[in-house]
């Protein structure tokens, strides 16, 4: 604490006794950072690496195509030769007497 | 229900219609490796970095020729920060000009391998000299190798392609408060802020250009010599 002594207006000689109490401030450990932080620095910016086209990069692909050629392409195509061609006969109807229904149904029914 | 409760049912009926596609086109065809590549595709937009790393990976084992799945597997990869895997992924494209090689440029600057980064980045370059994304990560290299003239060049380049970019302004922020060119930093500072005002230090670096500008201002001139001063 510190006291002042002011000399009054108009010279009477007197002094005025005054109690200055000094205002705390926070107690620094380092003056010398005290110091530096006074003086501000410029921040510096952030530069981040980026990669947005490589994720963009893969597109999807149609696979109904894909499996459609694969099983086409799997397909086994078999080329006879014209010779080796048999004419398969198709077996002979049946006589309207041998028919599955004659079978079923008698004649005397249907007459 | 409102509207964005409806939103957002709508948004999870196609989130379930779109796993039960992807996952079921894989189970009918497991060993189709356009199926794992579609549900990569689809984990990776998911941001589920893991298993679309694991769908690109059995993609590529049935199609080792497939671009678009080492591609894929690399970049998920460095999300995942397993970087040195994503090196050799990249790697195994070569040198030629294209994704993996810029993939590969990218591992190498997160490894702070700046020179072979930077041979690799120039290769992209002369193939794709207006590469916004490659311009950007040199501007970045820069700035961590401290080389203020590749920046200046470099931020240029990206400003002249793109006159929004922050990353370019950023860049020629720094070299201009660096060298002590307040006006050009306060002038690129005052269009960062413009462009992202949620860029803390594109104000504080506002700030400290004008305050920079005032003191040299008031230093070079007396205050007697100031109008309205004795």
């Amino acid at each position: 604490m510190t006291i002042l002594k002011i000399p009054p207006l108009g010279g009477t000689g007197c002094y005025v006794t005054q109690k200055v109490v000094p205002i705390p401030r926070p107690k620094l450990l380092n003056p010398a950072v005290a110091h530096a932080g006074s003086i501000e620095q410029p921040k510096p910016f952030r530069f981040p690496v980026t990669w947005g086209t490589l994720l963009a990069f893969p597109q999807p692909v149609d696979i109904t195509e894909t499996i459609s050629t694969a099983v086409v392409v799997a397909a086994p195509v078999v080329v006879v030769p014209v010779h080796a061609l048999q004419v398969v006969e198709p077996p002979p109807r049946p006589s309207m007497d041998e028919a599955a229904w004659e079978m079923v149904v008698p004649k005397m029914v249907r007459r | 229900m409102n509207m964005n409760e409806a939103t957002k049912t709508e948004t999870k009926s196609e989130w379930i219609d779109g796993a039960l596609s992807h996952f079921s086109a894989v189970i009918a065809n497991p060993e189709n490796a356009g199926a794992h590549l579609n549900l990569a595709i689809w984990l990776q937009r998911e941001e589920r970095w893991d298993a679309a790393a694991e769908a690109f990976e059995r993609s590529l084992g049935f199609d080792p020729q497939s671009e678009a799945a080492r591609i894929g597997l690399g970049a998920c990869l460095l999300k995942l920060n397993r970087i040195e895997e994503a090196l050799d992924i990249f790697s195994q494209s070569g040198d030629a000009p294209g994704p993996a090689l810029f993939g590969k440029a990218v591992a190498l600057q997160l490894l702070h391998r700046f020179d072979e980064a930077e041979s690799a980045y120039e290769i992209l370059l002369e193939s794709q000299p207006n590469s916004e994304e490659t311009l950007a990560n040199l501007i970045a290299m820069s700035a961590e190798t401290r080389d203020l003239e590749h920046m200046r060049e470099y931020s240029q380049k990206l400003l002249a392609l793109s006159p929004q970019s922050t990353v370019a302004l950023e860049g020629l922020a720094t070299v201009a408060l660096e060298r002590r060119d307040h006006h050009a930093a306060a002038r690129y500072c005052d269009r960062i802020v413009q462009m992202a005002p949620d860029c803390l230090e594109g104000w504080h670096n506002l700030r400290i250009a004008l305050d920079r500008i005032l003191s040299a201002f008031t230093q070079s001139k007396p205050a007697a010599s100031m109008p309205g001063v004795k």
